[in-house]
């Protein structure tokens, strides 16, 4: 497994590249794609595989009935079969500068995620789309199919740059005109936005498919160690907080961060984001093979 | 616990300046963070939660004002404690005088055991500060205020008594002058000060007296005493008789026989035998006679001494069992001739002048006109001048003048307004000169006469409103008395004061006594008027054994203090630069003669003042003060120390 810090080391290994065909993201409604594809889609239609029977009506095509059944009961039904589609992932990264503080990297540690999410999605006949955004969307690559467009994917991520200061609103915003339809969207993000972010969540959720959240933080935000008197500057707005670091100011940290995680625990539920918390302090390939697979995300 | 200077405690006003101070020194090290969001909502829901949790769980701001506030309170110089290592000022007044020569019943004298008491007292205020000072009739610091206890023990072991009389008042004022200044004065504060806006908190004296003495004290005359006194008694024996007066007198007779006078007195509780010697230049004069005195009883003693002349009195009363004191069982006196007074009288007839100056006894005048008074000459051949209505620019230095009718232009230089029959308003009944005059016949009744204003170096002897009828003057080498008249001119000189006035006024001119030297007490003041042109001046002890160069003061006066030994003394001095000259003698009699000194028995207190009996003392001081500052200052040290570490480390 690759170490969370390595800055010079390829974003994904073979190892786990090869560990990726195997996976799949599950979606708990079926998209549906341009294209017949691998992914199966609650749309009912031309394909394959059979999903279920229901009552003939006039106009049905009589090459779908199912004459075993005539036979056997004299009453006549249709075959439904399960349309094989094409499915979208769009990854959408944070890429603000706030993502590049905490120890240990959150940017990295970003990027690792996107990759391998993208990778699996690629592995998996998926078509996949990259998102960047920080102060507004940056879309910085088309969309792409096939296990051959994993490299390319993956070198993307590792010549990307953190921008400016977030604006989590008009990207989305901006992301949610132009998703396509069905598809899913990963929000890769800190969520350390200080306009709020109840509305971006509301809007990532109104786009059409299916949303998850990775919530990312540092092990530095959410176990701060330091000591003594500090002034925290914010790394985008260049604002400070003079903070003398004692355990009762520790101790109310911690609580105003788990109400943090909990509000946007709950903003997930309510706008059906499936949401994931995750520390960098977790290796990314476990929080893809343990944790996203726990979560019943990919199979 | 007390507060050596309160006003430090002002300084705590630098509390709230150093958490000023704090807040605006704190040394923030920048660190780059994300987001500052979750920050800012901590950090309010702190100071919402807890708005003092804080600064109480800030160990180096808490260090910074403890030390701070040890640092002020050491300014404010707590005391507490135990007796030792405190800076109280113990003054010890030990009685040098002659009661101290007393024997006690194992041999020493109270002295000695003086000695040995305040030797003990050292020891008693170890850490403290102490001054000896001895007082009998003098008063004499004999070491000034130090911690250095063992100065103390040095100046007590050359410790001795003398033979003059106790003088606890000065030495009792000298130890409040000097307590006082040692004296801390408190803050004053707004409810301190009176409507006229004077301070009304008195300094604060951390000083205690002791006084090493025998009790024999006389009674303290001062206001109340704001020190404690804690009185060592000394001695306990009671069993002594003594001279307590000798005093002569001339008889009216030509042959000037003398009456002596002695008085002895037992002051101690049993019945005392002894005899009394009488001796006349060294030989004896009569019997000696036996005497019994009870307890307490004096008796008095005169004796007849035929024929006149200058001749040493020698008294001694010789107790049959040793006393307690023996330097108040002998005394002295010294009977002269007085000498005559050589009187210059310069000036117009005056019938009635010259019968006043021709009845008196020891004066001899020579008449001399103005034009042969000789200014350089005039002090060595007369003692007084009389001038009578005429009178020089400048009179003659070093001889006393009576100015009669005549204006003194040294002193009054300006005219005088004539006044006619003045009303006298006051006259100095007290002035040797006046005691047996009656100025009545003065009043109203002078026909013409010019008042002297008063100014610098003249006193009114007799006045009326317009100015002095009668003044003495005197300035520099030259004094006289003034007559603002012409006596002629008033029935002054028909009256008996007149020859009263003159002589009394030639008398204290020339500066003659009476012939009888009954003797001064020891450390009191010898002062000798020897005339003008003394080169050199000698006082020897009544032993011979030691001399003294007397300095001579202008005029011719010859001052200083009669020494510690008892008996008769001599002063001797020359007049002119020829060390072949003939020596001038006066014989001064030094004498015990002091009712309090032989009453030997020691008293439990000094009267007026309240002390504190040996017994009581350590209840009644308790504990006493010790300075805690430097302790305060050690953890105040301590916790900037701690507080630095604290501050590095993090």
């Amino acid at each position: 497994m690759s170490e969370p810090g390595d800055a010079e080391e390829p974003l994904l290994d073979e190892d786990f590249l090869a560990r990726c065909g195997r996976l799949a993201l599950l979606s708990r409604k079926v998209v549906q794609g341009k294209l017949r594809g691998e992914k199966r889609s609650r749309r009912r239609g031309m394909s394959t595989e059979f999903a279920d029977h229901r009552n003939y009506v006039a106009g049905d095509d009589l090459r779908h009935l199912d004459w075993n059944i005539y036979g056997r009961l004299e009453k006549l039904f249709i075959k439904l079969f399960e349309e094989e589609e094409e499915r979208s992932v769009v990854l959408l990264l944070d890429a603000s500068a706030s993502m590049a503080c905490g120890e240990p990297d959150k940017w990295r540690h970003a990027r690792q995620v996107a990759a391998a999410l993208g990778a699996i999605a690629l592995a998996s006949g998926d078509r996949v789309q990259l998102r960047v955004f920080d102060r507004e969307l940056r879309p910085v690559m088309g969309s792409i199919r096939g296990t051959r467009s994993i490299l390319k994917l993956v070198r993307i991520l590792e010549e990307l740059k953190v921008g400016t200061e977030t604006a989590l609103l008009p990207s989305i915003r901006a992301h949610a005109a132009s998703a396509p339809p069905r598809a899913i969207q990963i929000l890769i993000s800190d969520l350390m936005d200080p306009a709020g972010i109840e509305d971006p969540l509301r809007q990532l959720s109104g786009a059409r498919g299916e949303s998850w959240l990775i919530h990312l933080l540092s092990r530095s935000e959410e176990h701060p160690e330091e000591l003594g008197d500090l002034r925290l500057r914010d790394v985008e707005d260049q604002s400070f907080v003079d903070v003398s670091f004692t355990p009762t100011i520790i101790e109310a940290y911690h609580s105003i961060l788990a109400e943090y995680r909990e509000d946007v625990r709950k903003m997930c539920g309510r706008f059906q984001i499936q949401s994931v918390e995750v520390s960098t302090e977790v290796p990314f390939d476990r929080v893809v093979l343990e944790m996203l697979r726990q979560r019943g995300m990919l199979a | 616990m007390s507060w050596g200077a309160p006003q430090m405690l002002w300084f705590l006003l630098l509390i709230p300046a150093v958490l000023l101070l704090w807040f605006l020194k704190i040394r923030r090290t920048e660190k780059i963070v994300a987001s500052t969001i979750l920050w800012r909502r901590a950090l309010q829901d702190e100071r919402v939660r807890s708005p003092f949790q804080r600064l109480l769980k800030n160990l180096v701001l808490l260090l910074q004002l403890i030390a701070v506030l040890l640092a002020v309170l050491a300014l404010a110089a707590p005391e507490s404690g135990s007796q030792r290592f405190t800076s109280r000022l113990n003054l010890i007044l030990v009685d040098t005088s002659a009661s101290m020569n007393s024997v006690e019943a194992d041999g020493r004298t109270r002295i000695e055991l003086a000695r040995e008491r305040v030797d003990e007292i050292i020891d008693e205020i170890a850490g403290e500060r102490g001054m000896v000072v001895r007082f009998s009739s003098r008063v004499e610091p004999m070491t000034s205020v130090t911690s250095d206890l063992e100065l103390l023990r040095k100046a007590v072991q050359g410790l001795s008594a003398g033979s003059g009389v106790s003088h606890i008042n000065d030495a009792l004022e000298l130890a409040l002058s000097i307590a006082k200044q040692d004296s801390v004065v408190p803050m004053m504060d707004s409810d301190s000060i009176s409507e006229e806006g004077e301070e009304v908190l008195p300094p604060q004296i951390d000083a205690r007296i002791y006084v090493v003495s025998d009790g024999a004290l006389p009674h303290w005359s001062g206001d109340s005493f704001p020190i404690p006194v804690l009185l060592h008694s000394i001695g306990d024996a009671s069993a002594n008789s003594g001279i307590v007066a000798l005093a002569a007198r001339r008889e009216f007779s030509e042959e000037g026989d003398l009456r002596v006078v002695v008085e002895i007195r037992n002051t101690g509780d049993e019945m005392i035998s002894g005899l009394l010697n009488l001796r006349l230049d060294g030989n004896p004069v009569a019997e000696a006679v036996q005497k019994d005195l009870e307890g307490g009883g004096r008796w008095t003693r005169s004796f007849a001494l035929q024929g006149g002349g200058k001749h040493q009195i020698e008294v001694h009363w010789n107790p049959d069992e040793t006393d307690a004191l023996p330097d108040d069982n002998s005394a002295w006196l010294i009977a002269s001739q007085p000498r005559s007074i050589r009187v210059a009288r310069v000036g117009k007839k005056n019938f009635l002048l010259d019968d006043a100056l021709s009845v008196l006894p020891s004066v001899v005048v020579e008449s001399i006109s103005l034009a042969e008074v000789d200014p350089d000459t005039a002090a060595d051949e007369f003692d007084v001048m009389v001038w009578d209505r005429e009178i020089p620019d400048q009179l003659p230095p070093g001889v006393g003048h009576l100015v009669i009718g005549a204006r003194p232009l040294q002193f009054w230089p300006d005219e005088i307004e004539m006044v006619s029959q003045p009303v006298l308003v006051a006259w100095q009944k007290d002035d040797p000169v006046l005691r047996f005059s009656q100025l009545n016949a003065i009043d109203g009744t002078v026909v013409e006469t010019y008042p002297f204003p008063l100014r610098p170096g003249v006193s009114a002897m007799a006045e009326c409103r317009e100015g002095a009828l009668l003044a003495r003057f005197n300035l520099g080498d030259v004094r006289g008395i003034a007559v603002a008249f012409d006596v002629l001119a008033s029935p002054w000189p028909l009256t008996p004061s007149f020859p009263f006035f003159v002589e009394a006024a030639l008398r204290d001119l020339a500066r003659v006594s009476s012939g009888i030297e009954s003797g001064i007490r020891s450390g009191d003041l010898i002062e000798i008027f020897a005339g003008a042109g003394v080169s050199r001046a000698v006082l020897t002890d009544p032993s011979g054994e030691q001399e003294v160069e007397i300095p001579v003061l202008p005029e011719g006066v010859l001052r200083t203090s009669a020494g510690d030994q008892l008996g008769i003394h001599t002063m001797r001095w020359r007049k002119g630069k020829d060390p072949d000259s003939e020596w001038i003698q006066q014989l001064i009699p030094v004498n015990l003669l002091s009712p309090e000194e032989s009453s030997i028995e020691p008293k439990p207190s000094i009267g007026g003042i309240t002390t504190v009996p040996e017994r009581d003392q350590e209840g009644f001081w308790g504990d006493a003060r010790s300075e805690l500052w430097p302790w305060f200052l050690a953890t105040a040290l301590f916790l900037m120390m701690l507080e630095w570490v604290v501050f590095h480390r993090r």
